[in-house]
């Protein structure tokens, strides 16, 4: 016979449909627990500095990858960085179109190694550069979660 | 190894700090669904079920009537010959008794897997599934069952369309 079927009714089984429920839950870790804390509790980011090479790494660490050195120090690196490069986003995880481009960027700050990967708000007049200040804009505090989400976006100001 | 006494770098966690929230975490599920073409062979056979009959193969060479269908006889290596009916009945080849859930939770009353020998196939050529309707002392090897199907509006073409095997005389 040599198995070779003709599809006469389109309504039997062709194909066999299923899901793999995975659920994640993921630590944020010893240094991770400090950012985001900083980041509801006190609107503030973090970053931690290494006493031997200075280097100040956002978000904040653990250790010095330069001097495998535990990082103790805490230091504030304040709500204005620089966009280093961003994209337009038109389509979501899934692929389906957005309603409103997203645009995601790169955020440095001043000092610091690292930066933060979120969302940047142009200007009014739609301007948006590479180099330029950026600040971070905080959702009101009781709706803050102790995720990088509770920072909304950062927004162009110049 | 004293398990209790041996102490580990990093910061141990409990259950308990998950769920009042005593740490930090983040969240994601992520949607894994899938897809993949069953094949002419267990097509058939699942297209059967919903029906409500087990689908075989035969090979004309060996002779012999497989289950759960194939498109290729792997004894003889040559495509077979065509579809039979079987029966919905056949003889418990081999069980367990099952005191935990798939998710590794202690049960009462077991799951009772089984491969069950298809009457009308092969001799022991035959399918796993699950057995009901009976005390678990009672399973014996060369057991009688039968098929117990479910609603025929209820079944989508799968193999949980048998609901599962309970024994007869």
């Amino acid at each position: 016979m040599g198995f070779i079927e003709r599809i006469e009714n389109n309504q039997k089984i062709k194909a066999w449909k299923g899901n793999i429920p995975v659920e994640f839950v993921y630590t944020t870790g010893t240094a991770g627990e400090k950012f985001f804390r900083a980041l509801r509790d006190s609107g503030k980011i973090l970053g931690s500095t290494c006493k031997k090479c200075r280097t100040t790494y956002v978000p904040a660490r653990l250790f010095c990858e330069r001097c495998m050195d535990e990082l103790t120090e805490f230091t504030d690196v304040g709500r204005v960085g620089t966009l280093i490069v961003f994209t337009t986003v038109n389509m979501d995880a899934r692929g389906k179109h957005l309603a409103e481009p997203r645009i995601l960027g790169l955020v440095q700050f001043e000092n610091a190694a690292g930066g933060v990967l979120h969302y940047i708000k142009s200007n009014d007049n739609g301007n948006i550069r590479i180099g330029a200040k950026v600040e971070a804009v905080f959702e009101p505090k009781e709706s803050r979660k102790g995720l990088i989400t509770d920072i909304k976006h950062f927004r162009m100001l110049d | 190894m004293d398990w209790e006494k041996q102490k580990f770098f990093g910061t141990s966690l409990e259950t308990e700090d998950f769920k009042k929230g005593r740490i930090l975490t983040v969240q994601w599920k992520p949607a894994l669904d899938y897809f993949y073409d069953t094949g002419i062979a267990i097509g058939r056979y699942l297209e059967g079920l919903r029906e409500g009959k087990l689908t075989g193969v035969k090979c004309r060479k060996c002779r012999r009537i497989m289950v759960p269908p194939r498109s290729f006889c792997e004894w003889c290596f040559r495509p077979v010959d065509g579809f039979v009916d079987l029966k919905d009945t056949g003889v418990v080849q081999t069980f367990s008794l099952c005191y935990i859930t798939w998710d590794m939770k202690r049960s009462k009353d077991p799951e009772i897997p089984a491969v069950i020998a298809i009457d009308g196939a092969s001799p022991k050529m035959g399918i796993m599934h699950l057995l009901g309707e009976v005390n678990p002392e009672q399973v014996k090897i060369e057991m009688r069952v039968k098929a117990v199907w479910k609603k025929p509006e209820e079944r989508i073409g799968s193999i949980t369309d048998i609901k599962y095997f309970k024994p007869v005389k």
